[in-house]
C-alpha cells in the first residue's frame, strides 16, 4: 500500500502527461466541433517517430519533441485543407468529421501495423529506468522529465491563446464562431491552425509516450478511450477544464491501481466516463450546447 | 452622396426559398437609416449580406461604386463596413477589453489597436469601468454598448445595428440612440434595424420599410413615421404593441 501524498504526487505527474495528451482533441473540438477520434492513433505515430529516432538516430525522445511538433503541425493543416474544409458547410459536419477520424484512425493504424509489425515497443532511454527519491518518497525520473515537459508545452501554449493576436482569435472563435467572422476572423485559417496546433500537441505527446507506455500500433483505441475521458469530465471544448479532469483521473486511477492493482486502473476512466454522462454531461466547465 | 448601393439583390438560406426577392436600396453616407418591418421581413437578413456573412443567390452589392458582394465578412470589414448582430455577438468568457481587441484584430499593428480602444473609451467612457469584467457578466445595455464600441475599433464608415434596443429597458434604450446619434456626428453612415419603429424613426434621417423580402416604401424618417401604409402594415398584422398603436 503506497501512502497518500505518494499516490497524489504520482497521480499529478501522470495527469500533467494526460492534460498535454487531451489538450489537443479539446481544442479541435472547441475551435471546430471536430471530435479527432485519430488523435491517439497520431500520438502512436509520434511514439513510433520518436521510437525510431531513438534507436537509429540517437535522438532522445525528450529532443525529439523538437522535431515531432513542427512535423506534426504541419501534416495536420495538410490533413484539414484537403480532408476535411471539403466537409465544410454540410449539414451534419460534426457527424461526417467522427466518421472521417474513425476512418483515419483506422487507416494510420494499418499503416503503423504494415511498417512496424503488432510488437510492443517502448523507448529505453538512460533515464528511463531510473528513478528519484526525495525523503520517503520516489518519482521515476523519465516521468519526471515527462511532466515537465507537459508543464512547459502547456504553459506555452496557454500563453500563446491568452497574449497573441492570433490566440485570441482562436478562443474567440471558440466562444463564438458567427461573432469572430463579424470582427474579420478569417475563420477557417483558424480552424486550420487549430487543427495544426492539436496535431502538434498528439506529435510531441507522442514523443513522451515513447518511453513512458509500451505501445504497437492498436494502442490508440485504449488511449483515446482515456482521452475522451478526461475531455468528457472536464467539459467539451473547454481548456482549462481538460486540464482539470485529466489531473483528477489521473489521481483517481493511480489511486484505483494501488489499492485494487494495476489491472484496474483502466476501468477508472471507463467508471468516471459513465458518471459524468449520467450526472452531468456537460462537463465539470461545460456549457449546455444549445 | 451615396455610399452603400443594393441592386436587385435576392438571398435565402440553404436550398430555403427566397427570403430577399430582388431588393434595391441605396443609403447616402453620413445619415441615419432606419429599417423597418414585421418580424420576418428579411431585415436581419439584409444585414447579413451586406455584411458577406451570407451570399446573395444574385444581385449586388456595392460601396461607393465598387462590388463589395461575394467578398468574405473579413474583407468587407476591412472595406469599413461593420455589423452590430441582433443577439451582440460578444465573446462572453473574454474580458470586455479583450472583446475590444478583438474588435481590433483584422488591424495587425498592435500599437494602433491600443491606440484606437483608448479613442474609444474617450467617445464611451462608461465602457472604461467594465474593462476587466467578463463580457457575459455586463447587463443588456452594457452589452449593447460594448457590441457598438467594439465595432467603433475598426474604423467603419458603415455601421449596421440590428435591433439595437431589443430587450432593453426604456431609459437604457434612449442612452443607446444618444450613442448612435453620436456616431453621426462622427460622420458614421448608419443602418439601425429598429421593431421600435417610433424611437428609430425619430433618431433617423431616413426609413425603409420592408416587407415580405421586398422593399415597400421609403422616405424621410418623418414622412414615413405619418405614411398610413405603416399603420396598415403594422396593424393588419398585429404585429405593433399596443404602447406603440396608442402611443
Ligand atoms: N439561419 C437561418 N436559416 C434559415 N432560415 C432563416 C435563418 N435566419 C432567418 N431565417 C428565415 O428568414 C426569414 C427572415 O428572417 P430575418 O431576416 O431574421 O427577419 P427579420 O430580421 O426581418 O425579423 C424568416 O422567415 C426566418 O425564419
Ligand atoms: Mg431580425
Amino acid at each position: 500500500m503506497t501512502s497518500g501524498l505518494q499516490i497524489l504526487i504520482l497521480g499529478l505527474a501522470l495527469g500533467g502527461v494526460y492534460a498535454l495528451m487531451a489538450i489537443g482533441l479539446s481544442l479541435t473540438y472547441g475551435v471546430m466541433r471536430i471530435l479527432n477520434l485519430a488523435h491517439a492513433a497520431f500520438m502512436v505515430l509520434g511514439a513510433y517517430l520518436a521510437y525510431w529516432a531513438l534507436q537509429i538516430l540517437h535522438i532522445d525522445p525528450l529532443v525529439s519533441i523538437l522535431i515531432n511538433g513542427p512535423l506534426f503541425f504541419i501534416l495536420g493543416i495538410v490533413l484539414y485543407r484537403i480532408l476535411f474544409v471539403p466537409l465544410a458547410g454540410r449539414s451534419r459536419y460534426t457527424e461526417a468529421t467522427l466518421l472521417l477520424s474513425f476512418g483515419l484512425a483506422l487507416g494510420i493504424e494499418g499503416i503503423m501495423g504494415a511498417m512496424w509489425t503488432g510488437i510492443y515497443r517502448l523507448a529505453n532511454p538512460s533515464y528511463a529506468t531510473r528513478s528519484l527519491v526525495f525523503g520517503s518518497f520516489y518519482i521515476p525520473e523519465g516521468q519526471m522529465y515527462a511532466t515537465a515537459a507537459s508543464l512547459g508545452i502547456l504553459i506555452a501554449l496557454w500563453g500563446f491563446l491568452q497574449k497573441t493576436r492570433l490566440g485570441r482569435a482562436i478562443r474567440a472563435t471558440m466562444q463564438n464562431r458567427t461573432a469572430a467572422q463579424i470582427v474579420g476572423v478569417h475563420v477557417e485559417r483558424i480552424s486550420a491552425l487549430a487543427f495544426g496546433l492539436g496535431m502538434a500537441s498528439a506529435g510531441v505527446s507522442g514523443s513522451l509516450l515513447s518511453f513512458l507506455f509500451p505501445f504497437f500500433p492498436g494502442k490508440h483505441w485504449q488511449w483515446i478511450s482515456i482521452l475522451l475521458s478526461l475531455v468528457v469530465l472536464g467539459g467539451m471544448g473547454s481548456l482549462i477544464g481538460t486540464v482539470v479532469g485529466a489531473l483528477m483521473l489521473a489521481v483517481a486511477s493511480v489511486y484505483v491501481s494501488s489499492a485494487l492493482g494495476p489491472t484496474w486502473s483502466p476501468a477508472t476512466f471507463y467508471a468516471a466516463l459513465f458518471l459524468v454522462l449520467m450526472i452531468r454531461p456537460q462537463g465539470l466547465f461545460g456549457k449546455r450546447e444549445v | 452622396m451615396l455610399i452603400l448601393e443594393i441592386e436587385e439583390v435576392s438571398a435565402g438560406y440553404g436550398m430555403g426559398p427566397d427570403i430577399l426577392s430582388r431588393v434595391s436600396v441605396r443609403f447616402e453616407a453620413g445619415l441615419i437609416h432606419c429599417l423597418i418591418g414585421p418580424n420576418g421581413a428579411g431585415k436581419s437578413t439584409l444585414l447579413r449580406v451586406i455584411a458577406g456573412l451570407l451570399r446573395p443567390r444574385s444581385g449586388r452589392v456595392l460601396l461607393e461604386g465598387k462590388v463589395i458582394s461575394g467578398l468574405r465578412p473579413d474583407q468587407i470589414l476591412a472595406h469599413g463596413i461593420c455589423l452590430v448582430p441582433q443577439d451582440r455577438s460578444l465573446f462572453p468568457d473574454m474580458t470586455v477589453r479583450e472583446n475590444l481587441l478583438m474588435g481590433g484584430y483584422i488591424e495587425r499593428d498592435q500599437r494602433q489597436v491600443s491606440r484606437r480602444m483608448e479613442e474609444v473609451l474617450e467617445i464611451f467612457p462608461e465602457v472604461r469601468r467594465h474593462l476587466n469584467h467578463r463580457a457575459g457578466t455586463l447587463s443588456g445595455g452594457e452589452q449593447q454598448m460594448v457590441a457598438i464600441a467594439r465595432g467603433l475599433m475598426v474604423h467603419p464608415r458603415v455601421m449596421m445595428l440590428d435591433e439595437p434596443s431589443l430587450g432593453l429597458a426604456p431609459l437604457v434604450v434612449d442612452r443607446i440612440f444618444e450613442a448612435i446619434s453620436r456616431l453621426k456626428t462622427m460622420g458614421i453612415t448608419v443602418l439601425i434595424v429598429e421593431q421600435n419603429v417610433r424611437k428609430g424613426l425619430a433618431y433617423a434621417d431616413r426609413g425603409y420599410v420592408l416587407d415580405m423580402g421586398r422593399l415597400s416604401f421609403e422616405g424621410p424618417a418623418r414622412e414615413v413615421m405619418e405614411d398610413p401604409r405603416l399603420q396598415e402594415l403594422y396593424l393588419g398584422r398585429m404585429v405593433l404593441s399596443n404602447r406603440e398603436v396608442q402611443g
